[in-house]
């Protein structure tokens, strides 16, 4: 950044953290040379940042060992809990597909709904046998009729 | 299987050693050998629950998202070749989790106008004090530690992720591009956005001890 270039602030934050490259962080810093206001904020940007705490956490030798024995007993029990699952469906496909090789081979085709099943024309044509045994039956009466004149 | 190498888990292993252990203890995990992802748990829990706890702030939270993490771990085991180091795959891992809490937690939060459900117990911050300060120290350095996690609160979970992880980790910014899959660009637009938040909440209470400094 050169003197008379607009401030970033931006920049002063990746400064602080030491995350500019060479080129970039010589024209800041000549930059900082002049510019006072970025000077003040680059100091209240290293004052606050030093006051941010870092909290530390310790484990004791006894809580990583029971951690670790947790997890590890936990990923035992997932990896055959999933043999588990793995087990039982493959028994059940193997036995679906048993069911299918062993079942008595059936090749009607099923019915689209609203269409007529085979036993329905079979029905039908009982149907029609009746009415003309009725049919029959109307022509005896007309020919009895007849013949009493 | 390489040579047999399980350790007791009190055994303390130093960095430039730790690679080669390493290498050797995930060649024996990846065998089957359930002792040796054990000590990789061992090896690599206090780091990692560290950071899971400075992410989301409860320690009960922190251990199950770096359970959770090494649990995936030992599920990757047979694919993990080893391009990068257990602990990066691990810090990855516990980032993204922990980002996906701290989602899930604003969300419920947002939705139930609720407190989170620890928020009754012992600040975890409270650890930032140190035992052998005065009791005026631990006073301040306990009160810095509860604003502290009350301007992280404020942060949205990646800009969160990113300062932590730059400040209190001290990753580079390049590493954390990669941790979370972002440009680099983007991540030091985080964690400017996340300094300004703390020069805002800070900015007096860093006055003040400069002040009586």
């Amino acid at each position: 950044m050169k003197p008379n270039k607009p401030c970033n602030k931006e920049l002063l934050t990746l400064y602080h953290y030491d995350e500019l490259a060479g080129a970039e962080a010589q024209n800041l810093e000549l930059h900082l040379q002049h510019c006072s206001a970025c000077q003040n904020d680059l100091k209240e940007i290293r004052k606050v940042l030093a006051a941010v705490p870092t909290p530390h956490l310790q484990l004791s030798q006894a809580q990583r060992r029971s951690f670790a024995e947790r997890v590890s007993s936990q990923a035992q029990q997932r990896s055959k809990s999933r043999a588990g699952i793995w087990a039982g469906g493959l028994a059940a496909a193997a036995m679906v597909a048993a069911i299918l090789l062993l079942r008595p081979v059936d090749l009607t085709v099923p019915n689209a709904p609203g269409q007529p099943a085979m036993a329905d024309f079979e029905m039908l044509e009982q149907l029609e046998l009746l009415q003309d045994l009725d049919l029959l039956k109307d022509l005896e009466l007309l020919q009895e009729m007849e013949q009493w004149g | 299987m390489k040579g047999s190498l399980v350790m007791t888990m009190d055994d303390s292993c130093s960095l430039p050693v730790q690679s080669v252990t390493e290498d050797i203890l995930l060649d024996q995990a990846r065998s089957g050998h359930e002792q040796a992802f054990a000590q990789l748990v061992a090896m690599h829990s206090e780091k990692i629950i560290a950071l899971a706890w400075r992410l989301v702030g409860q320690r009960e939270i922190a251990e199950e998202i770096a359970q959770e993490a090494f649990l995936r771990l030992y599920r990757s085991l047979p694919g993990f070749r080893g391009e990068s180091r257990i602990g990066t795959w691990l810090y990855r891992t516990v980032s993204r989790l922990a980002i996906d809490h701290l989602r899930r937690e604003k969300l419920r939060r947002k939705f139930f106008f609720s407190r989170s459900e620890n928020s009754e117990q012992p600040d975890p911050l409270d650890l930032v004090a140190d035992d052998r300060a005065s009791p005026q120290e631990q006073l301040l350095a306990r009160e810095a530690g509860r604003r502290m996690q009350q301007v992280l609160e404020k942060l949205p979970a990646r800009q969160k992720t990113v300062f932590v992880l730059r400040h209190m980790e001290g990753m580079p910014i390049r590493e954390i591009a990669a941790t979370l899959e972002l440009k680099e660009g983007t991540v030091k637009a985080h964690l400017h956005r996340a300094v300004t938040q703390f020069r805002k909440e800070f900015g007096e209470t860093a006055e003040a001890n400069y002040e009586t400094e």
